[in-house]
């Protein structure tokens, strides 16, 4: 058993999630603990938006941590943050989850815009609690109305492009451009090179 | 047709891209730096989104479940280079590489060429052909919505549509983790019989991605095989699926760091161990 008084001065943060998946990637269970409390709820958040269903959520956040313990040797810590990593695998699983169950197969996409907007009242509420977020919030304030939805729907909807374009009832064309155009200036705004 | 694919990077990065575009997305965007950079800032900013999500504590039995899980799953060995220190990105050994002992060490035998040549062949494969799963899962959902009478199949067509849908997700992993490498480098040859290939790799990542467009088709008893060439000699890295018209993209996984080119020969449809012909193309890395 680890004592917290037994670390020594000199050791960087030891929780930082890079330093984490490095001693994850060596099969260190009691760091990958320490990440999952630290992060787990950031990825079931996001996962639960997409699914909006808790047991499916519950499916998801374990696919995706199985893989962080699995491919944590992987992880290239030049190509970004852990976290960042680990919620591109997450919002890649959930958005597959949701494309292939049975139910989001007959989903109305009437239905499906519906409570995804309310959803989204929701966290705008909470949303300021947390800094990044924040400075996210605001970069996506910086978008038309237009791209904003358009890149809402698709990355928290779960919808494909070619379903946005459906559900705002605008040519394919458009919605393509809106969400490229609105990336673009987003990823500006975030100072992401 | 222009289909003017280039503009996909947003609808890519936000993974609102069906199968099939997907996979016409990859095989464009590979020939292009510009559109590579694009994805791969793009995916990044796409990962910010989901940091303006509120956190929600996932239930104790979700912990409980993956704790015990992890200590029954076997972890992925890093790919093409030793670990990397996170904090600097930079540790990486210096040449040569044989000399790391860590990496002997995880290896467990003192011939690292050999290892790492046994490593890179078992590791060597061929991207699922992820049209075909696609329009197979497209079908199977089609079967499971329209036969709802036939409940005994229908959990096996679930378990196949899913391991289908496992497969595209590992391809979709691999040519991201390949977008969003720094070390991406990407390079397109014409053949004198305007066959194009274009090879996109990262040797952090230790994968590659070739694009064929137009190889001329073969007997069916010979392929095209693949090659990572180094000092140490060529290592069969599998061989290249050309079939049809379209461009075809194939993945291979290998570690890269110590190879100097990349190679096609026409092999026996089975492949060789060495190459038999001289290369129809040549790319060096």
């Amino acid at each position: 058993m680890r004592l917290p008084w037994a670390r020594t001065a000199e050791d960087p943060a030891p929780t930082d999630p890079e330093v984490l998946i490095h001693r994850i990637a060596a099969g260190d269970q009691e760091a990958f603990e320490v990440l999952y409390d630290d992060v787990s709820p950031r990825v079931f958040g996001l996962i639960l938006r997409i699914l909006r269903d808790e047991s499916q959520a519950e499916e998801v956040l374990q696919e995706v941590f199985v893989e962080v313990w699995q491919q944590a040797a992987r992880f290239d810590a030049d190509r970004g943050r852990a976290v960042s990593w680990i919620m591109v695998l997450a919002h890649r699983r959930a958005v597959d989850r949701v494309r292939a169950s049975q139910s989001s197969r007959d989903r109305d996409l009437r239905e499906g815009i519906k409570g995804f907007e309310e959803s989204y009242d929701d966290v705008q509420d909470t949303v300021e609690a947390h800094l990044e977020g924040e400075r996210v919030h605001r970069a996506l304030g910086q978008l038309s109305e237009a791209q904003r939805r358009a890149i809402e729907l698709a990355y928290f909807g779960g919808f494909t492009h070619q379903e946005v374009a459906k559900l705002l009832e605008v040519p394919v064309g458009t919605v393509k451009t809106r969400i490229r155009d609105g990336m673009i200036k987003l990823r500006d705004q975030l100072g992401v090179a | 047709m222009d289909r003017q694919l280039h503009l996909l990077t947003g609808a890519y990065a936000l993974n609102a891209l069906d199968p099939a575009e997907r996979e016409d997305f990859e095989n464009q965007a590979l020939a292009s730096q510009g559109t590579l950079h694009e994805v791969r800032t793009l995916s990044e900013t796409a990962a910010r989104l989901a940091e303006q999500t509120t956190p929600v504590a996932p239930p104790a039995r979700a912990k409980a479940n993956i704790m015990a899980a992890i200590r029954d799953t076997p972890q992925l060995p890093a790919v093409g280079a030793p670990a990397d220190d996170p904090m600097t990105g930079s540790a990486r050994a210096p040449e040569p590489a044989p000399a790391d002992p860590a990496r002997r060490h995880d290896e467990g035998v003192a011939d690292l060429d050999a290892a790492r040549q046994r490593r890179a062949g078992r590791q060597a494969r061929t991207a699922w052909p992820s049209r075909f799963l696609a329009g197979a899962a497209a079908a199977l959902l089609l079967a499971a919505g329209v036969l709802t009478g036939v409940v005994v199949n229908q959990n096996r067509q679930q378990d196949q549509l899913e391991q289908q849908l496992k497969a595209l997700s590992e391809h979709q992993e691999q040519m991201q983790q390949i977008f969003s490498a720094t070390d991406m480098k990407s390079a397109t040859q014409r053949m004198d019989d305007g066959a194009e290939v274009t090879v996109a790799y990262s040797a952090t990542a230790g994968l590659a991605a070739l694009t064929t467009r137009g190889l001329p088709s073969l007997p069916s008893d010979k392929g095209y095989e693949l090659w990572l060439i180094g000092e140490g000699g060529a290592t069969p890295m599998g061989m290249l699926d050309t079939a049809g018209t379209a461009p075809k993209t194939t993945l291979v996984e290998g570690a890269m760091d110590q190879a100097t080119h990349l190679g096609i020969t026409v092999e026996p449809a089975q492949g060789s161990e060495q190459p038999t012909t001289d290369p129809i193309m040549l790319q060096q890395l």
